[in-house]
């Protein structure tokens, strides 16, 4: 019913001034963040990420109102919304709505939920980070009891999309539980209506024919493995008695066959034997029919912290030459990418956020993500399940079986979480052009230097992810044949 | 700005030019590789002493970078201070239900978004 307007309410217009010339006493700045970048210039990076490089004489002259109106530099910054004239706030509305759109997964709370039907697993990765259990000890296994728990909890998140993801161990030992899971939540929701979207993470050697039928006939996603050709795949991940990459790549392809490209998707880890060959691994990525990899840097839990890991500058080195590699295959017709690169890319030249963990501000930790152990247990991320396998359980929030959903995410420590991993914040930071890009990590830094905020001037994911966006903005701005691959990309 | 070679090096600010928060966050993006002390002279001047953890670097190139830097953070409060009511007012348009920038224009609730507008203009900074 429509309420009538009372006499002498006004209209829905603007005033006449709002569409008048900029007056002539000058601008407004806008709030930005702006620092020196590797080339000298200067990065401009406003409130909802939008970017632009200066020399330091503009960017001196922008803030101290010394730049000239309407010359080419002041058209730019006040079409990427860095200053305002004039009496329309249209600036104002569109980097409101921008900002709600760039935080729009706040609002949703929960999307993903990780699943651990088990901890057993028959691979002995080198780098193995959860601390994996040998086969035949089946008390890792979760019970049907706490699985039904999961789907419970799955169903309290008030996000329309949820990605139900199972790890492990390896995840398809327990399969029977990871039917149930699938089977329940698929059959409470014809009622609730949600996007569901199903992924299993596995290392592939114990599929079988029936369960790539289970795959196909109830739509899962999968995600395995693959570090490369067969000498540095079986290297990184042998199997307990025999090497695995034939059977990998053989039931990747049986899988590609079964249920199409694109729902079997692979990622690498990253060891000392891989720093010195990334075509190779890119290479084999091609052959075997992917058009993209993730490049994956060791994470500092389980086996992975070992004296055998590397710096970080090893690691950016690596990157850079496998991202020079893939840009090169572009360039010869083949359509691949990188996808660490690609969601940095997304969250830097397109409006919209990403749900990827890592890269959150506040921290995705329980608003973003839980991960329910297969004891029961729930956390805040999978890092901090594998924190929690060496001895440390500093994020558990609590247990399905004792603990309530209310209890745990509106915990005093789940709370805390998320105020203190605001990058606005956090030192050095809150002054970085990269905010609008980047992430916390409150784990890592918890891990590698004892305090959830991290000193940044020391931190290996800040120096990790400013090289690499430094020089992501460098190739877009700077680099005419790497940067049209670079938006193909989006 | 003192300078000795390989070891430590050291600059001087009169803070009627630079404010000390500048300094200091600018001092801290060099703590990586210093252990930085701030000394005062008297109440409008202090010294900040770079001393190397590991291995000696090139002092007086520290300290250019250092000085830039502080103008950086110079240039960072002020703009600071001129943009933060129209930050806190572009965070608080994003997630609300009227519109904060037009009151004018909600023809129901357009005192009360003009009354949460002017207490945000309003509000201590």
């Amino acid at each position: 019913m429509s309420v009538p307007r009372p006499t002498g309410t006004p209209l829905k217009t603007l005033p006449l001034e709002a569409f008048q010339a900029p007056s002539a006493q000058g601008y407004a700045l806008l709030p930005f963040r702006f620092a020196p970048i590797p080339t000298g210039e200067y990065l401009l990076t406003n409130i909802v990420g939008e970017y632009i490089l200066l020399h330091r004489t503009d960017l001196t002259a922008l803030i101290t109102h010394k730049l000239p109106m309407h010359s080419p530099i002041y058209d730019l910054l006040k079409s990427k919304h860095f200053l305002l004239d004039g009496a329309s706030s249209v600036a104002l509305d569109l980097l409101a709505a921008k900002y709600r759109t760039k935080l729009a997964s706040l609002s949703s709370f929960t999307g993903l939920h990780i699943v651990v039907p088990t901890l057993r697993c028959n691979s002995s990765c080198v780098y193995c980070q959860v601390s994996s259990q040998s086969p035949e000890r089946t008390k890792y296994d979760m019970t049907e009891q706490i699985a039904d728990r999961v789907v419970e909890f799955i169903f309290r998140s008030p996000s329309q999309s949820l990605k139900v993801e199972f790890q492990g161990g390896e995840p398809l030992l327990n399969f029977p539980i990871l039917q149930r899971i699938v089977e329940r939540t698929s059959q409470l929701n014809s009622a609730r209506k949600r996007d569901i979207e199903f992924v299993v993470c596995t290392n592939l050697t114990l599929l079988t024919q029936e369960m790539i039928t289970y795959i196909r006939e109830h739509n899962l996603l999968v995600s395995t493995s693959l570090d490369g050709p067969a000498d540095l795949h079986n290297h990184n991940r042998p199997g307990r008695s025999k090497p695995t990459h034939d059977t990998v790549v053989r039931n990747i392809r049986m899988l590609q066959e079964a249920i199409g490209l694109s729902r079997v998707s692979a990622l690498m880890t990253t060891t000392r034997a891989s720093l010195d060959q990334p075509e190779r691994i890119i290479d084999e990525y091609v052959r075997l029919g992917f058009r993209s990899i993730f490049l994956r840097i060791l994470n500092p839990y389980g086996r992975a912290a070992s004296p055998d890991a590397y710096s970080v500058e090893e690691w950016l080195r690596f990157y850079s030459r496998a991202l020079d590699h893939i840009l090169h295959l572009n360039y010869n017709g083949l359509s691949f990418r990188e996808e660490y690169t690609a969601i940095i890319l997304r969250k830097m030249l397109t409006p919209y956020g990403t749900g990827f963990v890592d890269l959150q501000s506040p921290a995705a930790l329980g608003i973003g993500v839980l991960v329910y152990d297969y004891d029961g247990n729930v956390y805040p991320s999978d890092e901090s399940r594998m924190l929690a396998a060496m001895g440390d359980s500093a994020f558990l929030l609590g247990n399905l079986l004792h603990d309530s959903y209310q209890q745990i995410v509106c915990s005093d420590k789940l709370v805390a979480l998320v105020r203190d991993t605001m990058l606005e914040g956090v030192p050095q930071c809150a002054d970085c052009p990269l905010l609008a890009f980047c992430g916390a990590d409150p784990v890592r830094h918890y891990r590698l230097q004892g305090d959830l905020i991290g000193h940044k001037p020391t931190s290996e994911f800040c120096k990790k992810n400013m090289e690499i966006m430094y020089g992501l903005i460098h190739l877009i701005e700077h680099d005419a044949g790497a940067s049209p691959v670079l938006y193909s990309w989006l | 700005m003192e300078a000795s070679a390989n070891t430590s090096c050291s600059a001087r600010f009169d803070v009627r030019v630079h404010s000390l928060s500048a300094i200091k966050k600018a001092a801290y993006k060099f703590t990586h590789a210093f252990s930085v002390r701030f000394e005062t002279v008297d109440q409008d001047h202090v010294i900040v002493r770079f001393l190397p953890l590991q291995a000696p670097t090139a002092p007086l190139d520290l300290l250019d970078a250092f000085h830039n830097e502080v103008l950086d953070q110079d240039l960072r409060e002020h703009l600071a201070e001129e943009t933060k009511g129209i930050r806190d007012l572009i965070i608080a348009q994003a997630f609300s239900p009227i519109s904060l920038l037009h009151p004018e224009l909600e023809t129901e609730q357009g005192e009360r978004a003009q009354a949460y507008r002017n207490t945000l203009e309003n509000a201590p900074t």
